[in-house]
């Protein structure tokens, strides 16, 4: 096991006062395994990342569970042994690629600096290092491009270099936050492409957080849905998709529209997520489930195995399995 | 159907100090009555650009918009048909609407183009009410602030306030693209039942390839300024003919099955292409000699049309 989280609760404390903002969240990463988390916005796949990172604000709170990488607690970590772990043990891609980059410095130099970090090379070798890590991401050129600045370049190239800082440690775990959200499609796929293909190749396990059903189903092996700080439903992507054991899953999955069916209206779910500061008793889902019974409104369910490779927590699943 | 608008050779240039960004090129393009036209391509392919000089924001640097067969724009002038005849919708409703507007004075606004008369007709608490019932808000919401609203309700906010002219022809800019998946369907639902109830038309802009193919009956795909491919939906989804619409429909994540044989962009071209090209020559996977002079604009059937040297 790569990774594993055991009901983990974090509260934010704010101008309105406490929010749970993930509640009782479970997951693991076996080694080499691609997890995708999907859910709407709010729903704190961020603030599932942010905490395996350690990097929830100090507003934050981790009032229960426990994070262990590779058997290591996490949380016992002091802040200067996290950051050890961040970039070298853990690589990290984000939404916004000039986050992660250093804006007025040469991107070959970025590269090199980290390579002779993690490594302890010179700066000739280092160099070299970071031009076959650019080959790696396929830039083409990656000489010519090594020695520009990041505005020079297109976001999809930005988001490949991220990737390419990101792996030069090799870390063991890649969490990847929305890293194809604010491009467009076709180079979405490209970047999930390479993705994959460090994967494999690798054998490097990624946490990657979608809120596209369509991405996880392209590139992950597992996929935990999740909904309103909560987890509703973990299994095998292919098997998640194709036959839903939660009823937010399969509300989500009619929701979309259907390309092999575009004539068919959309099912839409009524109402919306609930205010976290005003979660509902019970089950969170409840006021749009279609399927909610009396006990839904009042106790809520946890998540708990349904079938051989599948959690999901609803009361309609209780002793199925 | 009769022809509503119609876009000849129509280009918009930027002009930046003495650099120009030419936003859209050549685009010809015609809307019928009751159609929904959705316009595709990447992040700055100039759709947004092409929708605003549809709505008086943008003034075309060359070429003729005819709508209803009067040209929209004359001597650099925004011609309305009729005030509130063309209507928008765009994507961030955060920023679409104004914060210090009470939701009443928000919808109410355009009514302001209107003579005295019809303002005061058409903005009667009864209309109003019954508007909001529509779009699926509240009579109560109506004394209330944007910020009080979920991204979903002030969206419904935009479209009330885009209908209280009764327009016939609306222009959506990404009108689901900020919102949840749960959401974006009730608000697509709506737009769709609203056209049809209405006989509205539609300018509807999306990246987004399954939202296009759920709502258009007529799709023109961009690249670059220039209007690539255009035809019928479902012919432009199973049959595409130019190199970048069939790029564009190979990379949809999609969670069905995919059909057809993967394609992708071809490595930046060595050769300088130089002004002449084909837009598409630098990451074309097909490209030749002759694409160093840019095709024309052909129709494959009536309503089938694309720009490629491959076809034709
Ligand atoms: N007011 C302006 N001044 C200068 N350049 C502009 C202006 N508006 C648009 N452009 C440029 O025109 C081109 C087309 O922009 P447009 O906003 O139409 O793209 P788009 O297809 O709507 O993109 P997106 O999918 O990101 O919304 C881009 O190169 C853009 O930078
Ligand atoms: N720094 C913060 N301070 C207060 N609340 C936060 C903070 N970060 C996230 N939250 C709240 O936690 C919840 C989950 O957020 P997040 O994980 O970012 O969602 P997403 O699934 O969109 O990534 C939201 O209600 C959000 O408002
Ligand atoms: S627990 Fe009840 S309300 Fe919640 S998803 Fe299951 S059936 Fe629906
Ligand atoms: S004209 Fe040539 S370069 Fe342009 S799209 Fe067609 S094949 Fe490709
Ligand atoms: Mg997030
Ligand atoms: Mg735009």
């Amino acid at each position: 096991m790569v990774l594993e989280m055991k009901d983990l609760c974090v509260d934010f404390t704010g101008m309105r006062g406490k929010v749970r903002a993930l509640r009782n969240v479970s997951l693991s990463i076996e080694k080499g395994e691609v997890l995708g988390v999907v859910g709407e916005s709010g729903s704190g796949k961020s603030v599932t990342a942010l905490s395996i990172l350690g990097l929830l604000g100090s507003n934050a709170t981790i009032s229960n569970g426990e994070i262990s990488y590779l058997g290591q607690n996490l949380l016992r970590l002091g802040p200067k042994e996290m950051q050890s772990l961040r970039g070298k043990k853990i690589g990290m891609v984000f939404q916004e690629p000039m986050t992660a980059l250093h804006p007025t410095m040469k991107v070959g130099s970025q590269l090199a600096e980290v390579i002779k970090r993690h490594r302890g090379l010179s700066k000739k070798q280092a160099h070299k290092l970071a031009v076959e890590a650019l080959k790696e991401v396929h830039i083409h050129d990656p000489e010519l491009v090594a020695k520009k600045y990041p505005f020079e370049l297109s976001g999809g190239m930005r988001q490949r270099i991220v990737i390419a800082l990101a792996m030069s440690a090799p870390p063991d775990l890649l969490i990847a936050d929305e890293p194809t959200t604010a491009l467009d499609v076709t180079i979405q796929k490209e970047i999930l492409q390479l993705i994959k293909e460090l994967n494999d190749k690798r054998g490097t396990s990624v946490l990657l957080i979608t809120h596209d059903l369509g991405v996880v189903s392209s590139v992950c092996d597992r996929v935990m849905v999740m909904y309103a700080g909560e987890v509703v439903e973990e299994g095998k992507t292919e098997e998640v998709l194709n036959a839903p054991s939660h009823p937010y899953t399969e509300a989500l999955l009619h929701a979309l529209p259907d390309l092999a069916d575009p004539e068919e209206p959309l099912k839409a779910i009524p109402g919306e997520v609930p205010d976290l500061q005003n979660r509902p008793a019970g089950c969170a889902f409840a006021s749009r489930c279609p399927k909610a019974m009396d006990i839904c409104g009042v106790s809520v369910p946890a998540l708990e195995p349904v079938s051989k490779n599948r959690s999901a927590a609803c009361w309609l699943r209780r002793d199925t399995y | 159907m009769s022809t509503l608008i119609d876009f000849h050779s129509v280009d918009k240039s930027f002009y930046k100090g003495k650099e120009s960004v030419k936003a859209v090129i050549g685009a010809n393009l015609t809307v019928k009555k009751g159609s929904v036209v959705g316009l595709v391509g990447e992040s700055g392919s100039g759709k947004s650009t092409l929708g605003k000089m549809l709505i008086g924001l943008e003034m075309p640097s060359e070429g003729s918009i005819q709508y209803a067969g009067a040209p929209l724009w004359k001597n650099k002038k925004f011609i309305r048909p009729r005030p509130g005849e063309i209507q928008s919708v765009f994507q961030d409703p955060q920023s679409s609407l104004d914060p210090r507007m009470r939701v009443k004075e928000i919808i109410l606004e355009p009514l302001f183009a209107l003579g005295t008369r019809e303002r005061k007709e058409k903005g009667s608490r009864e209309r109003l009410t019954s508007l909001m019932k529509r779009v699926g808000l509240k009579a109560e919401h109506l004394d209330r602030y944007p910020h009080e609203f979920s991204g979903g309700q002030r969206q419904r906010i935009a479209i009330a306030r885009a209908l209280i002219t009764d327009p016939s022809f609306i222009v959506l800019d990404e009108p689901t693209s900020a919102l949840d998946v749960s959401v974006q369907a009730q608000v697509l639902n709506l737009l769709k039942e609203l056209k049809n109830e209405r006989n509205l038309t539609y300018l509807f802009i999306s990246h987004n390839m399954s939202v296009i193919r759920y709502m258009c009956d007529v799709i023109a795909v961009m690249y670059k300024g220039r209007i690539v491919e255009s035809g019928p939906a479902r012919k432009l989804f199973e049959s595409p003919r130019h190199p970048y619409t069939k790029i564009l429909l190979s990379s949809l994540p999609s969670i069905f099955e995919k059909k057809g044989p993967a394609l992708s962009f071809a490595p930046p071209a060595e050769v300088d292409s130089g002004e002449e090209a084909c837009g598409f020559f630098e990451r074309c996977p097909f490209r030749m000699e002759a694409c160093l002079k840019a095709p024309a604009f052909e129709s494959i059937t009536e309503e089938h049309g694309v720009a490629c040297h491959l076809e034709g």
